[in-house]
């Protein structure tokens, strides 16, 4: 598999082809199969935000096996590779041990923690890939629960908004004609007459748009414009808060 | 609908019954993970999933009642639903889970704030399964909608007639009391005071409380 280029958000020298990079023979990290499955699918998620290092002097990976392993799994052909400049032997192995080992004395703010991770859960984000095994997961969320008494907190995107009321009404017509009749009226447009051209005819539905409704019946009142309106009904992905119109035709169930 | 490795049980116990067979992943477990790979996989804008238990339709609309069998009419109530739903902007809809007649609403027959289940469907490829459950994702999954789109759409003339409890394969290779519950409290933790979980003796519910309308506005009476 090659990757196109917006998948690598990272700079680099040059695609290299897997083949060529030589894991360095002194890496003393050893990646599981956890680890490596759960970087692969970052790695997908997010696409490339670090290269592969390797160095000049030696062609060896100095940073970067893991990322290998990955694209190895995702059977990727070519990988993002930043080609360095080390001194030395020592400078390389400096390098190895430390882009390891430095990162592990990071202390984490667990309730920035806990507040992130909460988000990404309610946006039913995959958290395979965040490196967190379920039993550790579960753990930091229960944490949560009962410091804070999760069970009785606001999610603010959950709650009502000002005004916000759906309702509808339902209008029912008996005719064909009349049903006809009130689509062209109404503008609704792209009906598929093929649920009603059924030998076992049912009912058809439509909703419309309460703001919609009111600016045929009161075209002179108000600013509304009705073209605009239609405009806004037609690119937006949801009506809000505005009463809907039902218009079923005769119902045979 | 069948994953590669069960499809020659299906051809074998199903003949010609089948003319097309679309294929899932083995290894793909849980509800949660197939939907989300059908959602990748398929062009198609609406996915409609049905369980395998269900005999029909029952409509409620009337003082006891009425039961629909006739897969043609069942699937132009299912494409009428998408209709309005899509009209509606919601992502996911289906009908009532409440088989009671006598608590069918007769005017307010389209409810925007409850969870469905055993036919229901989604619509578009925006809004994700929770990976992390077993089982219940539609409920969570009704949630999210809730507070990403506002509202699902239940036709809640209608609700599924199954055979409760005479069926296996599915979810009951692998679906426990002990799991379901386990299920639960996640969707309690991850919903907070939205989502309640109740007990039936052994058996356990779950409600939502999402409010999508002002209180205090009275009902109107045309005449």
């Amino acid at each position: 598999m090659i990757w196109s280029n917006e998948s690598i958000k990272c700079v680099y020298s040059r695609l290299a082809p897997i083949g060529e990079l030589r894991p360095h023979p002194k890496n003393p990290n050893q990646h599981s199969e956890t680890q490596i499955a759960m970087l692969a699918d970052l790695i997908m998620t997010v696409g490339w935000r670090f290269p592969i290092v390797v160095s000049k002097r030696s062609d060896y990976i100095i940073a970067g096996h893991a990322r290998l392993a990955a694209a190895q799994r995702l059977n990727l052909e070519v990988v993002p590779v930043d080609y360095q400049d080390f001194a030395s032997e020592q400078e390389e192995m400096i390098q190895l041990l430390a882009d390891n080992k430095i990162p592990e004395l990071a202390v984490r703010d667990t309730d920035l923690e806990r507040e992130v991770m909460a988000r990404l859960l309610a946006d039913n984000t995959s958290t395979v890939m965040l490196g967190y095994l379920p039993k550790e997961l579960d753990a930091l969320m229960k944490v949560k629960e009962k410091q804070e008494g999760l069970e009785h907190q606001t999610i603010p995107a959950m709650e009502l908004m000002p005004h916000e009321h759906y309702d509808y009404i339902v209008l029912m017509f008996r005719h064909d004609y009349d049903w006809t009749h009130a689509l062209q009226s109404l503008g609704i447009t792209d009906v598929d007459f093929s649920v009603v051209k059924q030998k076992k005819k049912i009912g058809l539905g439509r909703i419309i748009d309460g703001t919609r409704i009111l600016s045929r019946l009161l075209p002179s009142q108000g600013n509304l414009d009705p073209r605009a309106l239609e405009h806004d009904h037609d690119t937006q992905d949801r009506p809000v808060g505005d009463a809907g119109v039902h218009g079923p035709g005769a119902a045979s169930v | 609908m069948c994953t590669d490795q069960e499809r020659p049980l299906y051809e074998a116990a199903l003949g010609n019954q089948v003319k097309e067979y679309a294929e899932i992943p083995h290894s793909l477990l849980g509800m949660a993970n197939i939907r989300n790979w059908i959602i990748d996989h398929f062009p198609e804008d609406c996915m409609f999933m049905l369980d395998d238990d269900l005999e029909g339709l029952d409509v409620r609309t009337h003082e006891k009642s009425r039961f629909i069998f006739d897969p043609q009419i069942i699937e132009q109530i299912i494409d009428n639903t998408y209709i309005c739903a899509r009209d509606a902007g919601a992502r996911v809809f289906g009908f009532g889970v409440d088989h009671q007649v006598m608590h069918f609403r007769a005017n307010r027959p389209f409810v925007v704030n409850i969870w469905t289940d055993q036919g229901w469907g989604v619509i578009g490829k925006d809004l994700r399964f929770d990976s992390r459950m077993t089982s219940r994702s539609n409920v969570d999954f009704c949630v999210l909608s809730m507070m990403k789109d506002r509202i699902v759409w239940i036709d809640d003339r209608y609700c599924w007639r199954g055979i409760k409890r005479g069926n296996i394969g599915g979810l009951s290779a692998y679906r426990t009391s002990e799991r379901d519950m386990a299920n639960g409290r996640y969707l309690e933790r991850k919903w907070g005071k939205y989502l309640h979980l109740t007990m039936k003796g052994a058996c356990s519910g779950i409600s939502v409380a999402v409010p999508r309308q002002q209180p205090g506005i009275p009902s109107s009476r045309v005449s």
